[in-house]
């Protein structure tokens, strides 16, 4: 154990005070200016003087004051509840610090297999997995599973971790009072385990509370608990949040009813788009103007009232970006007489980049599989980041391959990596592709990096090896030839064939 | 917690690739190490298996253009990190062969062999050899013992004259008064400092050089007058030499800075045999320069005597050292003068240990007061306590302590004991802990519901 230590009071033991007080005073004047003072309740030290004497009795004082250090008293805190789940091994304990301190890219992968072997980490890990969700909140449902209930019990000690007490874990139970007196978190927490299984009275109890939540950000985060369980029944109290005074809970209400095809605003939605888009001469897709007086729109879309007039680009496109995302994609084919691709193209032709990107946008938002097949099949193998039209697609490139099962995913990507597609094309296309990989996709990658004649472009390699060491299933390390292709990618390829073999053990141990 | 990646794990774990560039002196030595780290190359190579499994050394016999191959090799698990030896006219430490050949291990491509050459069994035998002399800083025993007792009477007079020094200079502090201290630049303690390093008075060097972080925050007055009191009883104690018990004595002489060395220990030093339990280990930051000492604490399960091992490390480096948490090892120690510190007799048998009896904290502190009976300078030792429960303070106030079932309870040093909770979960567990008046208790080793041993 290392660390800094403060010092303890260095009073807080101590008998006889008042020798030492005396002392400490005389010594500050100094023995020059003062006799050093009589100590009657310590025991006599040689015969001496001055300066001499009062060291001795500061030493015999300090001595004793240590030997004689009296306990405090204390009280232990309530122990935890014991984590029944068994926990991963010795090796995999050490792999994880190992991750901890040097190769972070790799948690995520731990957690998932650890969770799928029902196994919680060592209680010792838990500190430093906490530390890690306290800066991405990203890992923090996976990091729960992860630390259990010990985490949950220690996360109370330690402001830093409070964001723990509000992920749930599987198995939760409604608890009344953690709801009724918890602090946000905790409340949060509760109504999530409610939601789980009774989602209608976990919803009644918010409806409850909800005039009486002062804070926006408190509702928002209490709303959030209605992602679980989300249903028809839900969409009236939404509908009253779409009014809510923070803009933060009337977005999180928009994207809760986005979720709910079926519902009274998904139908107004509709409408709205069918009052403003149509298609063009040109067979491009033609959206007007969307009007600025329109409250009914602004409120559906979650939108602020135009503060000025008249009003800029950027407040009308914004409008028109918020219709597209959140208005059912089944609206477009209605309208146009075509499907998802052809919605697409007429996108493309409108000659609007942000309109399509706004349709992307909508794919990934709303979830919709079929969709994503279509914008896949048309971004193609065009290396996305030429333009400035194609960056919000780059962004989505994952999420819209994540939309696909991961056999069909793999099988899109193997189709677009064909031989004449460039290596930097490969680096991004493989970087969106979320593993595991099939062996067929991973195996076209082993032979590529192998392939002689690479040409010039050792940015792509690098780019490909680093896809393959995060997504590629570690047993294809046996593909990769122990001596680099090239020497001047060598420290990409080596860096590869080490985290391959890292995540192979990995594997092994849990 | 800002350690590398590489000295989280042990030393002797095979490395990756990005440690081993991470040696290389400029970028060029990488992209040239790569060109040699071919397993055409190497016809001969192999590990040198560590008695703790993992590796001990590389070696490797790489083909270059003349007649003769380059002869490389790395000690992995020696004192102060890895060292580097290559027959290759080059400069540059370490050179692109052996950049290669390691980067050749990181790949699993040099296995381990029982037989290696000559030239890498007297390298390695040679550098064990000066381990050995220097684990204590001082030279190889000289050829001539009427020059060696001469010259360790003059440092015994230099160290004299040193604390004469000394001891005036607490006095005209004391007689001037402690109150201008505070405002006193670095330059009024470091000459008493230097001086005393010069009489090879090392440690009182040390002792008086902390003294301005003393003379900072709340308190100040107690704490300088306090550390003034010991340094005044360290002169005293000097002089009254042979007049001591044994073990003050040798206390004292540790604390002044004269060192006893591992040789002399190992031949006159007491000798206790008994089955030694691993209660913890700790790494301090030593004061006199950039090293790191790791002090291991051990148990006799016979006679109930504490041992402390000291090795030490650069900094960043993890010192090694053979003893771990949850083992015990029966062998024959040798002891220092001071009665604690010891040197090991060969390796002895190592096997897993059961929990180490425990107890109050009313007998921690007994056990500690009378360690400072003979060595009243004492301020780290090792204690072990039974049922010991994370407590809060019963009146109010947020640091942490350990309690006893009694109710008794220590404050720990460090403000977010988080491990400890964690293992613990609150529930009272066997706690071994180095306990310090003035620091509070830091714990080393923690067991589990299961009696695994946890360091801390």
């Amino acid at each position: 154990m290392t660390g800094t230590t403060e010092p303890l009071d260095p009073l807080a033991p101590l008998t006889a005070v008042d020798s030492w007080d005396r002392l400490v005073s005389a010594a500050l004047v100094g023995t020059s200016r003062r006799a050093v003072p009589d100590t009657p309740d310590l025991p006599s030290t040689p015969a001496a003087e001055g300066a001499e004497t009062l060291l001795d009795r500061a030493a015999l004082a300090a001595v004793r004051r240590a030997a004689g250090y009296t306990p405090a008293e204390a009280t232990p805190v309530a122990p935890d509840a014991p984590d029944e789940r068994p926990e991963v091994g010795q090796a995999a304990t050490r792999r994880l610090e190992g991750i901890l301190a040097g190769r972070l890219p790799l948690l995520p992968e731990w957690l998932e297999l650890a969770a799928a072997r029902g196994r919680r980490a060592a209680h010792s890990s838990v500190p430093a997995l906490l530390d890690q969700g306290a800066r991405d909140s990203r890992l923090r449902p996976a990091l729960a599973a992860a630390v259990g209930g010990r985490g949950h019990w220690l996360a109370r000690f330690n402001p830093g971790w409070e964001y723990m007490l509000g992920e749930s874990v599987p198995g939760d139970r409604f608890d009344r009072h953690e709801w009724e007196q918890g602090s946000p978190a905790r409340r949060r927490r509760a109504l999530a385990a409610l939601r789980t299984t009774d989602p209608d009275a976990a919803r009644e109890l918010l409806r409850g509370v909800w005039p009486d939540l002062a804070r926006a950000e408190l509702r928002r985060r209490l709303l959030e608990a209605l992602a679980t369980g989300l249903g028809p029944a839900d969409e009236e109290f939404l509908e009253h949040a779409l009014d809510d005074r923070g803009a933060n809970v009337r977005g999180l209400a928009l994207s809760l009813l986005t979720r709910l095809p079926d519902s009274a605003h998904a139908h107004r939605l509709r409408g709205h788009v069918r009052e403003y888009a149509s298609a063009g001469d040109n067979g491009g897709l033609r959206v007007e103007t969307v009007h600025t007086r329109r409250d009914d729109i602004h409120r559906d879309l979650a939108l602020a009232a135009p503060q000025q007039q008249p009003e800029g680009k950027n407040e009308r496109s914004e409008r028109l970006w918020a219709l597209v995302t959140h208005a059912p994609l089944d609206v477009w084919p209605d309208l146009l007489g075509t499907g998802p691709s052809g919605v697409l193209d007429a996108a493309t032709d409108s000659g609007d980049a942000e309109l399509r990107d706004a349709f992307v946008n909508a794919v990934v938002v709303q979830e919709d599989t079929a969709w994503a097949r279509a914008v896949l099949e048309a971004i193609g193998p065009r290396v996305s980041h030429r333009s400035h039209a194609h960056t919000r697609g780059a962004f989505q490139l994952e999420k819209l391959l994540d939309l696909l099962p991961v056999e069909e995913r793999c099988a899109h990507v193997q189709g677009v990596l064909n031989p004449g597609v460039g290596l930097e094309r490969w680096g991004e296309m493989l970087r969106a592709t979320r593993g595991p990989w099939t062996a067929a996709l991973s195996e076209q990658v082993v032979r590529r990096l192998h392939r002689p004649g690479r040409g010039r472009d050792s940015f792509g390699y690098r780019e490909v090896c680093e896809a393959a060491a995060e997504h590629m299933p570690p047993e294809h390390l046996a593909g990769l030839s122990t001596e680099p292709p090239f020497d001047d990618t060598a420290d990409a390829y080596l860096r590869l064939r080490d985290t391959l073999r890292f995540r192979l053990d990995m594997h092994k141990e849990l | 917690m800002s350690l590398s990646f590489r000295s989280v794990l042990h030393v002797s774990d095979r490395w990756s690739t990005d440690d081993v560039w991470a040696l290389a002196p400029d970028p060029s030595s990488q992209k040239a190490a790569i060109k040699v780290a071919k397993g055409g190359s190497w016809p001969e190579r192999g590990v040198v298996a560590a008695p703790s499994g993992g590796a001990s050394a590389v070696w490797g016999e790489c083909k270059g253009s003349g007649s003769k191959p380059y002869l490389a090799a790395v000690h992995l698990d020696g004192d102060g990190g890895p060292a580097f030896k290559c027959s290759c006219p080059s400069r540059k430490i370490p050179c692109k062969h052996v950049l290669a050949l390691l980067a050749l291990w990181a790949q699993d491509d040099v296995a381990v062999r029982a037989e290696k050459p000559e030239w890498v069994g007297s390298w390695l035998n040679g550098r064990a050899a000066r381990r050995a002399r220097a684990e204590n800083g001082a030279p190889a025993a000289p050829a001539d013992p009427a020059k060696a007792a001469q010259t360790l009477q003059k440092r015994e007079e230099a160290v004299g004259a040193g604390l004469e020094e000394l001891r005036t200079w607490l006095y005209d502090q004391v007689d001037a008064g402690l109150a201008e201290v505070p405002k006193q630049g670095y330059d009024h303690w470091d000459r008493m400092a230097r001086r005393l390093t010069d009489a090879k008075a090392r440690g009182a060097s040390t002792l008086v050089s902390q003294l301005p972080s003393a003379a900072r925050g709340d308190h100040w007055p107690e704490r300088v007058l306090e550390q003034l009191g010991l340094l005044h009883l360290l002169v005293v104690g000097h002089r009254a030499g042979d007049a001591l018990g044994e073990r003050t004595r040798g206390a004292v002489r540790a604390r002044v800075g004269i060192t006893t060395r591992a040789e002399d220990v190992l031949a006159g030093g007491e000798r206790v045999r008994d089955t030694w339990r691993v209660l913890g280990w700790r790494d301090v930051a030593t004061p006199e320069n950039d090293m790191r000492a790791r002090r291991v604490w051990l148990r006799g399960a016979g006679t109930g005597r504490t041992a402390l091992s000291l090795t030490f490390g650069r900094a960043g480096e993890a010192p090694a050292t053979a003893f771990r948490v949850g083992t015990e090892v029966a062998a024959e120690f040798a002891f220092y003068p001071d009665g604690h510190r010891v040197v090991p007799l060969g390796d002895g048998d190592t096997g897993p240990a059961p929990e180490p009896g425990g107890g109050t904290v009313a007998e921690a502190l007994d056990a500690f007061a009378a360690v400072l009976a003979e060595d009243p300078w004492q301020d780290a030792w090792p204690v072990v306590l039974d049922r010991a429960a994370p407590a809060l303070p019963a009146g109010g106030g947020d640091r942490w302590h350990l309690a006893d079932p009694t109710g008794a309870a220590l404050p720990l040093a460090s403000p977010d004991p988080w491990r400890l909770l964690a293992v613990t979960g609150g529930h009272p567990a066997t706690v071994a802990a180095e306990w310090s008046p003035s620091h509070g208790l830091t714990p080393l080793t923690v067991w589990d519901r299961n009696g695994k041993a946890v360091s801390l």
